[in-house]
């Protein structure tokens, strides 16, 4: 019985693979596919009226979102980091620390908040003092990741750093963290209890670590003042 | 034992016939295709490292144009090497599209220098928890057009014009496409809402589909913007 299913559905699928040949054949030549049989329907009681085609509507639609919430007001696109220079390999430590903690906890950093840095040393750049110890540093958190079930780790990205007393783009860095990463030891013990009548499922619930960045933490960031030309 | 002898002839015989069938069409395919492969690989490369300096990225990887036509892209964890196939490049009109598919692949490749041995054991994350790498990258890919010069917007268009929708994601690999969308326009609307405000997609006719599809969920973003809220919104199916 098993085999002649199996001998039929042999059968069907070699026809569809021989009819898909034909289809391949046919866009080789650039030959048209039949045409469709005549519907007797149509060339009887429809043929001597006159019928207008229904006329395709020029739909547009709107995003009320942005209509209601950002029409009127302006917003400037972000400038490009294209005019960049990476020859030239000149910078100056610049060592920094937040002013408060920093975390990917539930109540912590979402993304495109700004947080604050201070400047923990002078930074002096060819005999020149460009940011006295205390001065403010503002970043952009770029993204925010949570840690997830299964050990799974948070993520951190902080960059734009930038203060009024230097140039734009002059204080380079991305902060690129993760958190720890779990799923190294969840999984193994999890699948090697999971006989043990599931007793591994709890542990598929442990999540994994955040990022912490401390405001004792002091953070290493370099002040390029050539790598970025201005935009002309 | 008879039967099975023949069970398993039979079985050879079917997973050989796909071998022969309309391989004559694919060949010729390919044929065509030669000519217009040295320009794809440039403009592949070309967007690829413009995106690797306007980001700073400083990680190390490479750019590939392979001329299969399955509709993909992906980065391989191994070599670092961003595979994007021609049948996927078949799909774009501009390249602004092509950035937003090779801006998600380079987060993916940034991933995978992170954690302890040089990353090498980031993939275990990755493969069984990949939704939340998948949405990482989506934003993240966002970010580096911006930076590049791109407009984002391009990567919702692509998305929209290459991504299936699946039923449920508990199984598959990627967010539900619908979702994923939602979670970009978010992402746009409330980071880089100057695209938004000067939309130059918005007579585009996939982006116009986007708008349709999507007027659910914008209406609960619409909600949560309203009330200020900024916890992460459940978008529909």
């Amino acid at each position: 019985m098993i085999t002649r299913i199996i001998l039929i559905s042999l059968l069907l699928t070699s026809a569809a693979f021989a009819v898909d040949d034909k289809f391949a054949e046919a866009l080789d030549k650039n030959l048209k596919f039949p045409s469709a049989k005549q519907n007797k329907f149509c060339d009887t009681p429809l043929k001597n009226g006159n019928y207008v085609l229904p006329q395709a509507k020029n739909i547009h639609y709107e995003d009320s979102l942005v209509k209601k919430t950002l029409a009127g007001k302006t917003f400037e696109i972000p400038e490009p980091n294209l005019t960049y220079d990476y020859s030239d390999s000149k910078y100056v430590v610049v060592k920094i620390r937040p002013t408060a903690g920093i975390s990917t906890n539930k109540n912590g950093a979402a993304s495109g908040d700004i947080v604050k840095f201070k400047v923990e040393e002078d930074v002096i750049y060819e005999g020149k003092l460009i940011l006295p110890k205390g001065t403010e540093i503002n970043a952009i958190v770029e993204n925010v990741s949570p840690n997830g079930k299964m050990g799974v780790p948070a993520h951190l990205v902080i960059s734009r750093f930038s203060s009024p007393l230097v140039e734009n783009k002059t204080l380079d860095f991305t902060i690129n963290r993760q958190g720890q990463n779990r799923s190294l030891w969840v999984y193994p013990v999890s699948y090697v209890l999971m006989p043990f009548f599931g007793a591994g499922f709890p542990i598929t619930f442990i999540r994994g670590g955040n990022v912490n960045i401390k405001p004792n933490e002091v953070i290493q960031i370099y002040y390029r003042p050539t790598r970025f030309r201005k935009s002309l | 034992m008879k039967r099975l002898f023949i069970l398993i002839i039979l079985g050879l015989i079917l997973a050989n016939i796909p071998c022969f069938a309309s391989s004559k069409y694919y060949l010729n395919v390919y044929h065509e295709l030669d000519n217009k492969v040295k320009v794809d690989q440039a403009l592949v490369s070309n967007v690829g490292f413009k995106l690797l300096n306007a980001n700073k990225i400083d990680k190390r990887m490479a750019f590939v144009y392979s001329r299969k036509s399955t509709v993909n892209a992906f980065s391989n964890s191994l070599d670092r090497r961003i595979i994007i196939c021609k049948g996927i490049v078949d799909y774009m009109d501009s390249e602004d599209e092509l950035a937003g598919i090779m801006a998600h692949e380079i987060s993916h490749s940034i991933d995978s220098y992170n954690g302890i041995l040089r990353g090498s054991l980031n993939f275990i994350p990755q493969a069984f928890v990949p939704r939340k790498y998948e949405r990482k990258a989506d934003l993240r890919a966002v970010d580096f057009m911006v930076n590049a010069g791109y407009n984002p917007l391009a990567l919702i268009i692509i998305m929209n014009k290459v991504s299936g929708q699946y039923r449920y994601e508990v199984l598959s690999t990627h967010p539900l496409t619908s979702r994923r969308l939602a979670y970009i326009y978010e992402y746009i609307y409330r980071k880089y809402p100057a695209f938004l405000a000067n939309n130059a997609y918005i007579d585009n006719i996939y982006y116009q589909n986007f708008l349709l599809n999507s007027e659910h969920n914008r209406k609960k973003l619409e909600q949560a913007v309203n009330s200020g809220s900024k916890k992460r919104i459940r978008y529909d199916y």
